[in-house]
Parts: structure tokens; C-alpha cells; sequence
């Protein structure tokens, strides 16, 4: 059985050639994968969808820049975490003219309980109190549980730079952990 | 290490067993990538007539993202585009592209 980076080259190679549905062998196999990235960057359904599809349509219109130096999953999720940063960076923008109770893009189910769903919503509420660079890298190392080394090759930047926002992060972190909503929210969610 | 980052690492790791999300619509990538090559057509159609071709000038210069932008909007308004996906979403998707180079 071919292994799936030999199986990615071939669909890349073969959707270069002219073979428009070999790209959907890519889909198939990184499918899921690439949504529960996604999922990370919005919890909304329609707009999770949306971003999914984003990430594909990037990717195979930018695949003849693929230069296979590594596994063609690492290509792929590289896109899909710009293309959810970018997500959030447009949201950030956007934000002044979102009138305030429009909230239902991101916002997580305040009906969750105590279980994995209530713990990702939960999750998600918190770190987007944080500015979409410091949020990105929080997810990465919390939620795709990415070390420094494997964010700054994600992301592109240097290890110092991925310290620092940790760094950032996790000190807005800690001060927004004595204060409530998020006490308490979180005390209930592990109690 | 603070006590609240290790709640929020307990938190992840409850986060991580949450199950897969429904399964994805295929087709429905497949048709936005269809849409694309559409979109490619468009472009030769359009340089034919002369109704884009400035635009497209810039683009194939790699230049102003400006242009670019005028050409996902007139690809996005275009009634073959919106067969198969959002006016919004075609010029977003564009858009993409650019940033990417």
C-alpha cells in the first residue's frame, strides 16, 4: 500500500498535469484533518465550512509552489493555519463595524457542559481575548499541541519571536485567570 | 508554572478528545475548485473583449494589488462565477492568492 506522502505527490503531480480531480484524493485523505485544524479557528459551522474550503481552493491554487522539501501534509496545515490567522486578523479588522450583539460567528455555546465540547468552547472563549498573533500561537501549542520549535517552521517565524509571543500570551493568560468570568467558568468546567 | 496555565492545559487536554466534526462535503470543495478553472476561462474570455484587460496587465505584472482586486470583483459579478460560488468568497479567494505570493 502506497503511503499517503507518495500518495499526495502523485494527486499533486497528476492535478499539475491537468487532472483537476486528482485533487480530490488530497481532500479526502487531509479532509478531516483540515477541519478539526479549522475548528480551532471558528466554531461556527457555516463559517467552519467556509474556512475549509478556503483552505483547499489555497492550496490548489498555489500547489504548483509546493517544492516537496517536506511531507505534503505539512504543506497543507501550514496553509490552513495562515488561512485561519488570517480568519481572525480580518475579524480584528472588521470588529468596529460588527455591531455588538452580532456575535454568533465565534461565539461558543454557553449551554456546553462539562465535557470535551464545553472544554474546547471554553478554550476558544478564553483565547480570543487575545490579540490573533498571540491567539495563533496559543492554539497551536494548546490546542495542536505544537513544541516552539515545530511553530516558529509553521508559522515562519524564529524561535525568539515564537518565545516572546508565548511569552506575551501566557501573561495575559495569567492575569485574565484571577478575574472573573474566566475563574470561575474554568473552576466549574474542571470541578 | 502558573496555577491557571495548568487549568488551561487540563482544558486542552479535555478539548482534545472532543469527537470529529461532521464529515466534510467533498464535492462541495471540489465544485469551489471547478469554479477556479471557470474563473480561468473567464480571464481569456475577458482579455478577448478588452473588459478586464487592465487589470489583468497588472496582474501578469505581479503588481498592485489594487488591480487585483478590480478583477476578483468583476470575476465575482460575473453570472458563471456565482453558478458555483459566492461573489464575496470568489473575490476572497483571490484575494488569498495575492497575499500568498
Amino acid at each position: 500500500m502506497l503511503d499517503t506522502d507518495k500518495q499526495d505527490r502523485d494527486d499533486v503531480a497528476g492535478t499539475l498535469a491537468g487532472d483537476r480531480e486528482a485533487f480530490s484524493g488530497i481532500i479526502t485523505r487531509h479532509g478531516e484533518a483540515v477541519q478539526k485544524q479549522m475548528r480551532n479557528f471558528t466554531r461556527d459551522p457555516v463559517r467552519l465550512e467556509e474556512l475549509v474550503q478556503d483552505v483547499f481552493v489555497e492550496a490548489y491554487t498555489c500547489l504548483a509552489k509546493f517544492r516537496g522539501d517536506s511531507p505534503f501534509s505539512h504543506w497543507l496545515y501550514r496553509i490552513a493555519t495562515f488561512t485561519g490567522r488570517q480568519f481572525w486578523k480580518k475579524r480584528e479588522r472588521d470588529k468596529n463595524s460588527v455591531p455588538l450583539h452580532d456575535n454568533t460567528e465565534e461565539a461558543g455555546e454557553e449551554t456546553a457542559g462539562r465535557d470535551a465540547k464545553g472544554a474546547a468552547e471554553l478554550l476558544f472563549d478564553l483565547l480570543r481575548t487575545l490579540p490573533p498573533d498571540d491567539r495563533t500561537v496559543m492554539t497551536l501549542m494548546y490546542l495542536e499541541n505544537l513544541d516552539q520549535a515545530e511553530i516558529a517552521r509553521r508559522m515562519g517565524w524564529t524561535r525568539v519571536m515564537v518565545a516572546v509571543r508565548l511569552h506575551r500570551a501566557k501573561q495575559r493568560l495569567k492575569k485574565l485567570g484571577g478575574q472573573e468570568p474566566w475563574k470561575g467558568r474554568v473552576e466549574w468546567m474542571l470541578s | 508554572m502558573d496555577a491557571f496555565l495548568k487549568k488551561i492545559e487540563r482544558l486542552a487536554a479535555m478539548a482534545s478528545t472532543e469527537p470529529a466534526p461532521a464529515a466534510l462535503d467533498v464535492d462541495g470543495v471540489m465544485a469551489k475548485i471547478r469554479g477556479i478553472d471557470i474563473a480561468g476561462g473567464l480571464e481569456a474570455d475577458a482579455e478577448d473583449d478588452g473588459v478586464l484587460s487592465l487589470p489583468l496587465r497588472f496582474w501578469a505584472g505581479g503588481a498592485a494589488a489594487a488591480a487585483v482586486v478590480a478583477l476578483a470583483v468583476s470575476l465575482a459579478a460575473s453570472a458563471a462565477w456565482t453558478e458555483l460560488t459566492s461573489p464575496m468568497a470568489a473575490a476572497e479567494s483571490l484575494f488569498n492568492v495575492l497575499e500568498a505570493l
